[in-house]
């Protein structure tokens, strides 16, 4: 289980000579994870560029966790090899834990600690500097709009706060990598929606962000790339659209227009990759296929059959039917 | 066929029941423990059956002996069954409970009553295959002679309403409590502060010193029954009761509220006191080491003030019993009760250190923040070490008392009892080390801190009573060579503290040279600092891995 053969640079998949620049943040090669007889996962690669967003979708025992967690070095033996940064994770591990930051399903919080000295406790073990530790503790709390809590006990805080909070460790280092297994779990709407928004900010930011979640809709609005897991083995990995694409699914977009007519509606329809257009009142429905037009394509073909546009708003990818379509249920 | 028919078959379906037994006999710990239960309780009464007259005794020597050995044995099996049963209830509502299974549960057609008797009988069908074991050595006491029928069958039924009656205050302790470690908890402490429960242990252990004369009350066994059956069902009924009530308790921290108890009571005295504060707790953020901070600025047991008052109680009894028992009894009542307080002192600073190491590691793994601290950059062996230092510092609270109870007797019997004084220094300097080590080796492979605890403080309760009882066994089988006495003295840390005990007492000028006297001495410190050296090693040895991460790379 300690293979660590492989290619030594270059594409993980074909083991191609190196290209210039800077290695992908995450790369994964044929990785096999194994406990006694059950193989969790089997044989994966993909790899995540700096700066991507990858969604991993996958049914309970799937082999998300596993794969995350060999990521995260807290996974030993595997097999294959796994690299974040151009660093195997078992060459160099405390390294990797230094450009890395882990939120865990459970967040691992100590009751008997208030925010302030769970952020100071994670910051000593760091070994931050000690005159910055104030200000950057402040700045996540802001960040994480936890400001008003420093001085509340961890087990005092909402669920949502405390995965704020866990979040918000994790970024204490400034990690480059964040791996985040199933963060939104156990949250209400509104504490999803607040995780959310944290982590597009993050994204923006530049992080580079492997997450594992079963809720599909919010994975669409954030990821750039996604990877389906059934029974230990990665059944697509690529660009949302790439999905849409293989599975011929369609986009849904909402119009809302000026002036509806059952004209402007038959013309909507001749739209070159319109399948289906439904008429209420003024709001348009229109079912797309993506890869024949783009939303912004569809839009200035709207406005050239005349129809003055109000409101514009594409759904995103139907990740749940990719899904559905992609996996049948197994597990490892 | 038509009454057949009509019959509630359904209520006759068991599926709490099935599917326990079913995961029961589908775990090989279920055999492991059944075959090592079974081995321990041969042997045991093999040594009990021919320890006294040796292999080769005569039928007309062993006549008669068959009463005593039927009392022992017994008493052993009870004793026995208060250590098995509490394991083997407390996870039967608790454990459900915890894995949030329990609603499920009282949501489906089953009655409370029949999840408490399904589970119940769960529990009751391995207790009572242990009793069985015992049923084959009963009947051959009964062939020494000495023993009736009529006793010999109120001594099972003794043992199978014993067993009953227990199971049904685990299953009480376990529908009430919000997790398996507390139910266990309050099994063993209701056992053992409460010996009047186990009804028909009181009222035929008196018989059971008669079993010879064939003196046994009939009246008083039956009394004994009935009272046993009376309080198996009230506990049933109690835990029926508080099933559904108590479906959705949580697991709260049980010490920290006690000590804040405690907190408000100190302070309501302080104030009569005049309001002095000797320890004032002052605001902290960790600094290099966070959890040698935590460890000792947050921790109940790492805190200046509570770490006092762990040292008040037990130093107190030990201040105020040892001159007592100094000035008040006979000499050689003297020597017996300060060898009792030292032995009760030694117990309570083993257990307090091994059940904290035990659980420095495990905790956290059970709390599920161990992983926070795996993906820190800090070494698995700067994790272990911070995480000892409330360990380290239980051990000097805890040795305290022991120091001062051997000053005490140092000052008592002679000024000139230096070996005395060394010798009691030395095991301070062995013994406790070398049981935290233990402890923090099985703690860091046992999957959850009660395990971890239950673990230790058998391996220690194991080692004590093995060698407790090795010297008078072996004595019995005519082993009795001074090789062997004083191989067992090397390796018995009892007979040590027990001889150290005696160099205080006896005059000087009656001892044999000192390199003779002391070299059992000194092989068993060797011995023992040896040992707790390895365990130490052992400990720090792929640490990385057993705390369950990736190792640095040398």
């Amino acid at each position: 289980m300690n293979d660590t053969s492989g290619p030594s640079n270059g594409d993980p998949r074909d083991g191609s000579p190196k290209e210039s620049g800077p290695p992908p943040m995450v790369e994964i090669f044929n990785l096999w994870v194994k406990y006694g007889p059950l193989e969790a996962v089997r044989g994966i690669s993909f790899s995540i560029p700096r700066g991507g967003v990858f969604g991993f979708i996958g049914p309970n025992g799937a082999g998300k966790s596993s794969t995350i967690r060999v990521l995260a070095t807290l996974q030993e033996p595997f097999a294959g090899w796994a690299r974040i940064d151009g660093i195997e994770v078992r060459s160099d591990p405390i390294k990797i834990r230094r450009k890395m930051g882990y939120l865990p399903d459970s967040v691992g919080l100590y009751e008997d600690l208030s925010v302030r000295e769970y952020l100071h406790f994670f910051a000593a073990a760091y070994d931050l500097p000690e005159a910055n530790r104030a200000r950057l503790i402040d700045d996540l709390l802001a960040l994480t709009d936890l400001a008003h809590k420093i001085d509340s006990q961890v087990v005092a805080l909402s669920r949502g706060m405390q995965q704020r909070l866990g979040l918000a460790r994790v970024l204490l280092h400034d990690p480059d990598l964040l791996l985040l297994d199933e963060p939104a779990s156990g949250l209400d709407p509104r504490a999803r929606i607040e995780i959310r928004e944290i982590l597009k900010e993050l994204a923006r930011m530049g992080k580079t962000i492997l997450i594992s979640s079963h809720i599909l809709h919010e994975l669409s609005q954030l990821c750039s790339q996604i990877g389906i897991l059934e029974a230990g083995e990665l059944v697509f990995e690529g660009p949302l659209e790439e999905i849409n694409r293989r599975l011929g699914l369609m986009q849904l977009v909402h119009a809302q227009v000026v002036n509806p007519s059952e004209e402007l509606t038959l013309r909507a329809r001749r739209i070159r990759g319109v399948e289906s257009v439904e008429s209420r009142g003024d709001r348009l429905s229109i079912r797309v296929r993506s890869e024949a037009i783009p939303p912004e394509a569809l839009l200035e073909e709207l406005r050239s059959i005349g129809a003055s546009v109000r409101m514009f708003q594409p759904e995103s990818l139907e990740l749940e039917t990719a899904f559905i379509k992609l996996t049948e249920g197994k597990t490892a | 066929m038509s009454v057949l028919r009509r019959l509630p078959l359904t209520t006759l379906r068991l599926p709490v029941l099935v599917k326990d037994l079913t995961e029961l006999a589908a775990q090989r710990r279920t055999y492991i423990i059944r075959f090592v239960y079974g081995l321990v309780l041969f042997v045991s009464s093999g040594l009990l059956f021919y320890a006294n007259l040796g292999i080769g005794a005569s039928a007309r020597q062993t006549l008669g002996r068959g009463a005593t050995y039927f009392a022992i044995l017994l008493a052993l099996q009870i004793l026995a069954m208060y250590l098995v049963i509490p394991l083997m209830t407390a996870g039967a509502i608790a454990a459900e409970r915890q894995r949030e299974t329990l609603v499920l549960l009282l949501l489906s057609p089953l009655t409370p009553w029949q999840i408490i008797l399904q589970k119940y009988l769960s529990r009751m069908t391995p207790v009572l295959s242990f009793v069985f074991l015992s049923f084959p050595l009963l009947a051959i006491t009964y062939t020494f002679g000495g023993v009736t029928v009529a006793e010999l069958i109120l001594g099972i039924v003794v043992l199978v309403f014993v067993c009953l009656e227990l199971g049904a205050f685990g299953i009480m302790c376990s529908a009430w409590c919000a997790t398996t470690a507390q139910a266990l908890g309050a099994t063993y402490v209701g056992a053992l502060l409460f010996p009047w429960f186990c009804s028909g242990v009181c009222c035929t252990l008196p018989a059971a010193g008669r079993w010879g004369s064939a003196n046994v009350s009939h009246v008083a066994a039956v009394v004994a029954a009935g009272f046993c059956v009376f309080s198996t069902a009230a506990c049933l009924t109690i835990a029926e009761t508080v099933l559904a009530g108590r479906a959705f308790v949580t697991a709260n921290r049980s010490v920290p509220p006690l000590f804040r108890l405690i907190d408000r009571l100190f302070e309501a005295l302080n104030t009569v006191a005049g309001g002095v504060v000797l320890l004032r707790d002052r605001p902290s953020l960790p600094e290099r080491e966070p959890i040698r901070w935590r460890e000792t600025r947050k921790r109940t047991f790492g805190t200046p003030r509570y770490l006092t008052r762990v040292l008040l109680a037990i130093e107190l009894p030990v201040m105020v019993l040892a001159p007592a028992i100094r000035l008040s009894a006979a000499p050689a009542v003297q020597d017996r009760g300060l060898l009792l307080v030292l032995g009760l002192t030694w117990m309570s600073a083993l257990l307090l250190v091994g059940v904290f190491a035990a659980s420095v590691i495990s905790q956290e793994r059970s709390r599920r923040t161990l992983t926070v601290l795996l993906i820190s950059p800090l070494t698995g062996r700067q994790i272990l070490e911070q995480k000892l230092a409330g360990v380290d510092r239980l051990m000097a609270v805890v040795a305290l008392p022991l120091a001062s109870l051997m000053l005490f007797e140092f000052w008592w019997r002679s000024p000139t009892a230096g070996a005395y004084l060394l010798l009691s220094a030395a095991t301070l300097a062995v013994y406790l080390p070398c049981v935290k080590w233990l402890a923090v080796g099985l703690g860091l492979r046992m999957r959850t801190q009660l395990i971890a605890v239950v673990v230790t403080v058998l391996v220690l309760g194991m080692w004590t009573a093995a060698m407790a009882a090795a010297i008078p066994v072996l004595r019995q089988f005519h082993v009795d060579s001074s090789a062997f006495r004083e191989l067992f003295f090397v390796l018995s840390p009892i007979d040590v503290v027990r001889s150290i005990q005696r160099t205080a007492t006896v005059d000087a000028g009656s001892l044999p040279p000192a390199l003779a006297r002391y070299r059992p001495f000194l092989l068993h410190f060797a011995l023992y600092a040896g040992l707790a050296f390895l365990l130490r090693l052992q400990c720090f040895r792929n640490i990385d891995r057993r705390l369950g991460r990736i190792p640095q790379p040398i």
